[in-house]
């Protein structure tokens, strides 16, 4: 799912070739990320644009040959006199007197529009430019004057060459691409380019190669160059397999423009280090215009109030719930400490349902539930690929709680599974700027099959092997690291092939605080009071099914209906209380006798707790909350879903809640039976701690005070312990 | 020992009157910072001076009436205009065609006449704790007369003509605890009263009320309203909402009037550029380039090379 659509779309045609442009924002200047070549389309600026386009206006077009824009069958078709005509049809059909010019790789025509159409163009950022201002790369200057020939070997840059294109695209530009991207785990933006450039061909390639070009030659470059007026920004990689920075340095010397070399990077940098790329964009385009000064109010450090911003992840409702917990406790040894909540919705109707402050902010996040839906079907979600494919989104929330924290400074920020924050912490240390808390209930993504498939099992040892990389050069930049659970609640396995044990890294690198619950389970050993209080009276079997907090689960819930209808035959007095969560509509499922339905309970865990038997997905808090609660419940893991099939399951076995059940194999009839096994069955589960927020709270309250005094009165230790209860 | 020496030092002189100034830097724009109320002078701006004459030309100019500058004694010779005219009269002799004027408390005020007057040489104004017609007085300010003997000498009744003559230092150290009512400001309250030790109070008695332009414009406010709105170069307003010398109704006054934001140093006092020099130098700075991009504070001594590494 994108993290930003457009406000507005559409096509130019000129002498019959339709080129489709989007156009995002209203701000000032207008920003026009340019077309590099047919090779890739607009997305390949999917990390500029969401953020881009909430300060300035951004306009993106796919270039003839790729994208949603035609393919024409001619090289005159793809010159640089057709391409310029299209850029000035779809400036003046969105009505674009002037824009700054930001363009990757291919700038020779863009430096000749600028030097032609000056009245058009404010500034120009020219990012890994080419043009004949000095040499090709080495690593294939000698296959370029032997492209048309039959080549003898296919190894490497040998690749640069028409037949191959022909006969394996897909091997061509994975091979380049992956040189393009020298840095460590790139695997997804590689993965995106070779997926745009499979979307055009080889031979429109090979009609663009030899289009018509202006400027072709140095001397012909160079004198575009010294005609450039406008404002110009050169941002090139040392380490850029495709264009030498000796060329950046003449771009930027010829036009009198600035160069910032970006050191460690190669050619593909709006993707691979895009809050870098997406400041220098902003710093440049702010300076072309005379900026109106936003009205500011600076606190006097020692006037400040003690403040806090706290990211609660909003994939589902079970952080917010700890999160509360630990927000309580950390309240009573820091009276005076306001928290400013940053979460999206559902967890948001959670907060102010709870009387907290939620950033004034908060509602310009580009919503992750809504990817994680569209990213899931018949109760399976591939987390780790629809985590993967959150990048966009990661970015685009980074970028505005970037902001939002340096326009506040805070005296912390606590993040519980804030995975944009902490990554993009750990890819630009500079922009921490006050004591940072990181908490998680997972460490590491763990392949579902580890005997499945190769691709699957490298990417998380990719992932896993990035995490470990950054903690280890960058220690500090977490001032705390508090995991939400005991060591042994961790799989005793590897990160991967070749990677640390799981448990091992972990205690090295977490804090644990025990599991953190959101009540105090001693509080929740009266069933039968419990029904009588919250109105369900008793004498007859009640049943709860839930799925958290995303849309997700709407298929299991749909099973469980039909099986609870079955149920009813030999149990007719059961009842089954149904919670839909806030993104399933109660109408949409069907209504059957003793079936209650509901979209949102609050503090659900008391419902839970005076369960007779419980059906859930496989969701951390809500199985752990019936742990807790000792209540009989089956769980059904999420297929594909790296964290459910594999931390929460083994999480759960180890408290001993055993009754996993697969999806697949949920009929009806098996939803009926298990219900029934269920009801008065007997449960063996190990003790939740009931102190673990108080823990977190005491870590986090000692970093706020500066002293270990408060960190240091955690002394309790799990008690391992098994009770057996009816 | 200074920070920062100037490189170049000279004095104007009118009507017999000398204004003595120091030059700082060569890079561009220039820098004006404006003198406030003489019982003080271009030391004030020691926060500053260091700091932006790395990369601008920086000039500071002393009041007719304290520091390098002369004191004569004729209430005339203290009027807005005659600082004015000194500051035009400096800027000619370092042929400095158009600065950045920087003002605060009465400074302010003149960087508004500057700026309205003579637009052509200012290419923007900041006003910190800004002197002015508009806005309101601080109550306890309206209470004591300051020509009459009066019976008590307790707070703003020792702004008194006959208590300047008996304990000029207790009124120094008085003022100065108003100007920075910011806990822990005993270094920036001891260089204040010894820059106020500078002078005499027969001189300060008569620069205290010179029935000048802005008298004249607390009276008509409908001309002050205009005069605030005909300015036209870019504007940065700070004021501390804490002020005890000049009230922060005063900068709420000019923001508005003049259609400008106006920055509030929440607990600050009424030289924030004094007591909290490393956010004002930041926001000075940021209004710099904002109103000229071609300023060269980004130039690094070997050349136009950033390096940003991974």
């Amino acid at each position: 799912m994108r993290a930003r659509y457009p406000d507005q779309e559409g096509y130019v045609e000129r002498k019959g070739v339709k080129t489709h442009y989007e156009l995002f924002g209203q701000g000032e200047p207008t920003i026009l990320l340019v077309p590099s070549s047919p090779i890739v389309h607009s997305q390949q600026w999917k990390a500029q644009v969401p953020y881009l386009a909430r300060h300035f206006r951004v306009l993106t077009f796919d270039g003839r040959g790729n994208g949603r824009s035609d393919r024409p069958g001619t090289s005159e078709a793809y010159g640089d006199e057709e391409i310029i005509a299209d850029m000035l049809a779809v400036m003046d059909t969105t009505g674009t007197k002037q824009a700054v010019l930001v363009v990757l790789c291919h700038v020779w025509w863009v430096l000749h529009f600028a030097a032609a159409y000056p009245e058009r163009v404010l500034g120009l950022v020219a990012i890994a430019p080419g043009a004949p201002l000095a040499p090709v790369h080495p690593n294939r200057a000698m296959y370029i004057a032997t492209f048309d020939e039959v080549p003898d070997t296919d190894e490497g840059w040998a690749k640069t060459n028409r037949h191959y294109w022909l006969k394996d695209w897909r091997g061509y530009v994975s091979f380049f691409f992956g040189k393009m991207l020298p840095e460590p785990h790139s695997t997804k933006q590689l993965e995106d380019i070779i997926g745009w450039c499979l979307e055009t061909t080889p031979q429109t390639m090979l009609l663009n190669r030899e289009a018509p070009r202006y400027p072709k030659t140095k001397e012909e470059t160079e004198e575009v160059c010294r005609k450039v007026r406008c404002p110009v920004l050169v941002i090139h990689g040392d380490l850029d397999e495709c264009q030498l920075p000796a060329r950046g340095e003449a771009v930027a010397r010829l036009t009198g423009g600035k160069l910032v070399t970006l050191e460690g990077s190669g050619h593909m940098t709006p993707g691979r280090d895009p809050v870098k790329i997406n400041m220098l964009i902003k710093q440049f385009a702010d300076s072309l215009e005379p900026r109106k000064s936003k009205e500011v109010r600076w606190t006097r450090a020692m006037s400040r109030p003690k403040r806090a911003i706290f990211v609660s992840s909003s994939i589902g409702l079970g952080h917010i719930q700890r999160d509360l917990a630990i927000a309580r406790e950390l309240r009573t040894l820091v009276p005076d400490l306001q928290i400013d909540w940053w979460a999206q919705h559902p967890v948001t109707t959670v907060l102010k349902a709870a009387g907290e402050t939620i950033h004034p902010k908060n509602h310009l996040q580009a919503l992750e539930s809504a990817h994680w839906e569209e990213e899931s079907s018949q109760h399976e979600l591939h987390a780790f690929y629809a985590f993967r494919r959150m990048d966009e989104i990661f970015v685009a929330n980074f970028m505005l709680f970037n902001e939002v924290v340096q326009e506040t400074p805070y005296d912390i920020w606590i993040g519980d599974e804030s995975w944009e924050v902490d990554y993009f912490l750990h890819e630009n240390p500079e922009l921490k700027s006050a004591p940072y808390v990181f908490l998680t209930d997972v460490i590491g993504f763990l392949p579902v099959d580890p005997e499945g498939d190769p691709r699957d099992v490298a990417l998380c040892a990719d992932y896993n092997a990035e995490m470990i990389e950054q903690r280890a050069r960058y220690p500090r930049l977490r001032d705390l690291s508090l995991y939400i659970g005991e060591y042994d609640e961790l799989p005793d396995v590897r990160f991967g092939p070749g990677l640390p044990n799981i448990r091992d890294w972990t205690r090295d690198w977490f804090t644990p605080v025990g599991y953190v619950l959101p009540f105090d389970p001693l509080e929740y050993r009266d069933p039968q009071g419990l029904r009588a209080r919250l109105g369900y009276g008793t004498g007859y079997p009640l049943l709860f099914a839930a799925v958290g907090g995303t849309g997700v689960g709407r298929n299991l819930l749909q099973r469980v209906v039909d099986g609870f209808a079955l149920l009813r035959e030999t149990m007719p007095d059961a009842r089954l209380i149904m919670v839909t969560g806030p993104r399933i509509e109660p109408q949409d499922l069907p209504d059957v006798p003793g079936l209650e339905k509901r979209a949102y309970v609050h503090n659900l865990f008391e419902h839970l707790a005076c369960a007779d038997a419980a059906i859930v997905q496989s969701g951390l808090s809500t199985t752990m909350e019936l742990v807790a609660a000792r209540r009989p419940f089956a769980y059904v893991p999420l297929r594909k879903h790296w964290e459910q099939q594999n931390y929460v399951t083994y999480r759960l076995r180890h408290y001993g809640a055993r009754n996993r059940l697969e999806y697949s194999e949920l009929t009806p009839r098996r939803v009926a039976d298990t219900l029934a096994e269920l009801v008065g069955s007997p449960v063996t589960y190990r003790e939740v701690p009931r102190d673990s927020a108080r823990r977190a709270a005491l870590q986090i309250a000692g970093l706020l005070s500066g002293t270990t005094r408060d960190s240091g009165a955690v002394t309790q230790r799990p008690v391992d312990e098994t009770i057996r209860t009816r | 020992m200074r920070a920062r020496y100037p490189d170049q030092e000279g004095y104007v002189e009118r009507s017999g009157v000398r204004t003595s100034y120091e030059m700082y830097g060569d890079g561009t724009p220039t820098v004006l910072f404006l003198p406030a109320w003489a019982i003080g002078h271009s030391r004030f701006w020691k926060g500053q001076i260091p700091y932006f004459a790395r990369h601008y030309r920086v000039i500071t100019f002393d009041p007719r009436g304290n520091g390098k500058s002369g004191r004569p004694l004729d209430p005339a010779a203290y009027a807005d205009t005659e600082y004015t005219a000194d500051a035009l009269a400096v800027m000619d002799a370092t042929q400095t065609d158009r600065a950045v004027m920087v003002g605060f408390s009465r400074g302010a005020w003149l960087a508004a006449m500057l700026a309205a007057r003579y637009p052509d040489r200012v290419l923007g104004a900041v006003m910190a704790g800004s002197s002015s017609p508009l806005g309101e007085l601080l109550p306890e300010r309206t209470v004591h007369s300051f020509d009459d003997p009066l019976e008590t000498e307790e707070g703003w009744a020792k702004s008194n003509r006959h208590y300047w003559h008996k304990d000029y230092r207790g009124f120094l150290e008085f003022f100065y605890s108003k100007v920075f009512t910011e806990p822990h400001s005993t270094k920036q309250i001891e260089d204040g009263v010894s820059w106020g030790l500078e002078t005499t109070p027969e001189v300060l008695i008569a620069t205290h009320d010179p029935h000048d332009f802005s008298e004249r414009l607390k009276e008509r406010r409908d001309e002050a309203l205009a005069f605030y709105r005909s300015i036209r170069c870019p504007l940065l307003i700070i004021h501390g909402d804490q002020d005890a010398v000049v009230s922060y109704t005063r900068g709420v006054a000019i923001a508005e009037a003049t259609g400008t934001p106006l920055i509030t140093i929440a607990g600050g006092g009424h030289h924030n550029f004094g007591r909290d020099p490393v956010k004002t130098n930041l926001l000075l700075r940021e209004f710099i380039d904002r109103i000229y991009p071609q300023s060269n504070f980004e130039e690094e001594p070997d050349g136009d090379a950033e390096r940003a590494e991974r």
